[in-house]
């Protein structure tokens, strides 16, 4: 009996090993080895020469180039996730009626989620050139979006925003579809308006989801790449220099992979961080 | 003061098909009108275009002397109580019973003290704090109704409500609900598919079939003057038992054959009820309907005298079912089950043969086409 129990505690952890191999591989190694190689410097081939400790931080610190990519990856996250789940929300709330050509529309707003961000910065390359961009000649303004300093980011983020609308509406459509349709019946004849309905019914019944729906949106915003990559590559003037590009500007074009390394863990920490603090309020403030 | 009135109220869902047609109706300050009848009947789909809740496609609502066709819901002053209860999942109990009150901006203390009246009225008070997630049905069920009376609307309209709980709940809802109709002194409209519920709350009952408006009366009406074999077969439990038949005239007195004139098993008929057999069905097929409970055995007919106006009919019983109050027979007929409802001193057996008798007075006959009961009249319900 006793030998039986023991047998029965030890297998189940058989069957994580494939799945815990996985993870060791692309997961837990290289997370471990960017946090060593954060106390290294390194060769060009991103090999631990000499051990500094803690010394890449404290650069990192007292770097004002470090400093204004914080604030920039701040600006951005809160442009791309405000924005993203603004758009999302408001497609998904149109889109929760029945009416002729709903398909249409509903893969209209999916759509951006299936758009590569490294395709949907090059259309909006082009849509946001100086003089041939539809975009100014629409407006009838002349301004160089992307190579302003103060118009950069801007652009950056709002591209951002739309690409990650696709998949907040379809969160935030699943999530309209679990209300309950009699309640709002039911608020009709108890006179509330279509505003009152959607404040005190609609966003309570979407509470749990947009919780979900914030956290991924605000992961994502701080990993942005591509886009990044192609409209800007962090400029003008590190107008559009997010952590995630300072970190591949490092790594690759000044090969200090321990600068590199020490933002990844300064990023990670920032991102666990946020997430904590969110579920702790997500207790308090999503009601069920 | 609050009259409701339905006129020729039509609802189409696709053209050609009426989910409600010509639907006439009075609905008088502080009735307790019920719709019933099988589902699909269009019964709920009425009580939600007087909610305002379904367009009408045609006819006209009028509430109060006012033409409420095109007014929102909120506008007809009327609440209502859902079939799922429908409480706002993300407030308490004191927040769903606010909420009607909270938009029509009542000050705060006015809406403490009307919530609190009520909880104590449904006997929640003890539960304001709790969210719908954390209630029973039952108690759900109180909130639902202590939502819709907070703001005394002109009329409740209640889809249903009992529809969700058990057997014991429903029966002791349905007797506050009775209690709550008299206190409040609204008018109900209440939609049922329980038969139970329709007898022993309405004043009145719509029966409803197909969209159709089958017979309004009130319930012991209902039950004794039937106005089609619908009606007849809808309204009572057991059902009432229904017989192929044919009227004839025999030695100047009208009869009815149960099966044809070859059977030997006769009715006779007397007064009204001869003169509109004769009148409207004589020698033609029609179907003999008869009640559970006016069936006898050979004593109970002699005794009551009836035994040489009937011919019984001997039936072997294929079941019996004692209740304590009252025991059922069970007998086959022309391919059909039927029933007898017995005293529960009647000790008959499965298997044994027993002679049965009708109550000439009781039995009604419907046309075998239209389905119209032959004895419907205004005279008779006079």
């Amino acid at each position: 009996m006793n030998t039986h129990k023991k047998k029965l505690s030890i297998t189940p952890y058989f069957y994580l090993i494939p799945c815990m191999l996985v993870f060791a591989v692309f997961l837990f190694y290289p997370f471990f080895k960017t946090i060593f190689l954060s106390l290294f410097l390194t060769d060009k081939m991103g090999q631990a020469k000499i051990f500094v400790g803690l010394q890449n931080y404290m650069d990192l610190l007292a770097s004002e180039s470090f400093r204004n990519s914080l604030k920039v990856t701040l600006i951005f996250v809160v442009i791309v996730v405000v924005g993203g789940m603004l758009l999302g929300l408001i497609a998904a709330v149109l889109c929760n009626k029945a009416f002729p050509g709903i398909r249409f529309f509903s893969t209209s707003y999916a759509l951006p989620m299936a758009i590569a961000s490294s395709s949907a910065a090059m259309v909006f390359q082009i849509m946001l050139h100086p003089t041939v961009g539809i975009v100014n000649k629409l407006l009838g303004l002349d301004i160089n979006w992307l190579n302003d300093p103060d118009t950069a980011l801007y652009c950056v983020a709002i591209l951002t925003a739309w690409l990650n609308s696709g998949i907040n509406f379809l969160y935030f459509s699943a999530g309209l579809g679990n209300i309950d349709e009699t309640i709002y019946e039911r608020a009709s004849v108890d006179g509330a308006s279509s505003v009152q309905k959607f404040f005190s019914l609609t966003l309570p019944g979407l509470s749990p989801i947009m919780f979900y729906t914030l956290v991924v949106n605000i992961i994502q915003a701080f990993q942005s790449f591509g886009q990044i990559k192609i409209l800007t590559e962090g400029g003008p003037d590190e107008a559009t220099n997010v952590i995630v590009y300072s970190i591949y500007r490092d790594a690759f074009f000044n090969y200090r992979f321990g600068s590199a390394a020490a933002q990844s863990v300064v990023l990670f920490i920032i991102i666990m961080l946020i997430t904590l603090v969110m579920f702790r309020i997500e207790k308090k403030g999503v009601s069920y | 003061m609050s009259e409701i009135i339905l006129r020729n109220v039509c609802k189409e869902f696709e053209k050609g098909s009426f989910a409600v047609k010509d639907f006439n109706l009075d609905i008088r300050d502080r009735e307790f009108i019920i719709f019933v009848g099988p589902s699909g009947c269009g019964k709920s789909t009425t009580l939600r275009m007087i909610a305002g809740l379904e367009d009408i496609s045609d006819g006209e609502l009028w509430i109060d002397g006012e033409l409420c066709n095109y007014y929102e819901p909120k506008d007809r002053g009327l609440s209502m109580v859902f079939q799922n209860y429908a409480l706002y999942p993300n407030m308490t109990v004191y927040g769903n019973l606010a909420y009607a009150l909270k938009i029509r901006k009542v000050p705060k203390k006015d809406i403490d003290e009307r919530v609190h009246k009520v909880a104590r009225t449904l006997e929640i008070e003890h539960l304001l704090d709790r969210k719908p997630a954390a209630l029973s049905g039952g108690q759900k069920q109180r909130v639902a109704i202590g939502s819709a009376i907070i703001r005394k609307p002109k009329a409740f309209l209640m889809d249903e409500p009992l529809s969700n709980l058990d057997a014991k709940l429903r029966a002791q809802m349905r007797i506050e609900l009775a209690k709550l109709h008299k206190e409040l002194e609204t008018t109900i409209i209440y939609v049922t598919h329980d038969q139970t519920e329709a007898m022993t709350l309405g004043t009145r009952i719509v029966v409803m079939k197909d969209g159709i408006v089958q017979q309004v009366e009130a319930p012991i009406e209902l039950y004794n003057n039937p106005a089609n074999l619908f009606v007849a077969g809808f309204i009572g439990s057991p059902a009432m038992n229904f017989f192929q038949a044919e009227v004839a005239e025999e030695a100047g007195e009208i009869v009815v054959y149960i099966g044809d004139r070859n059977s030997g098993r006769k009715v006779k008929l007397n007064g009204y009820r001869a003169e509109m057999a004769k009148l409207k069905a004589l020698n033609r097929k029609v179907t003999l309907g008869i009640r559970p409970e006016d069936i006898y055995t050979e004593e109970e007919a002699a005794e009551k005298g009836f035994e040489n106006a009937t011919e019984g009919m001997t039936e072997i019983i294929t079941a019996r079912e004692l209740l304590g109050a009252e025991v059922f027979l069970y007998f086959d007929e022309q391919g059909r089950s039927h029933t007898a409802r017995m005293k529960p001193e009647n000790k008959t057996r499965t298997g044994e043969a027993v002679r049965l008798y009708f109550d000439p007075e009781r039995i009604h006959l419907f046309d075998s086409d239209t389905e119209e009961n032959l004895f419907y009249a205004e005279e008779v319900r006079s």
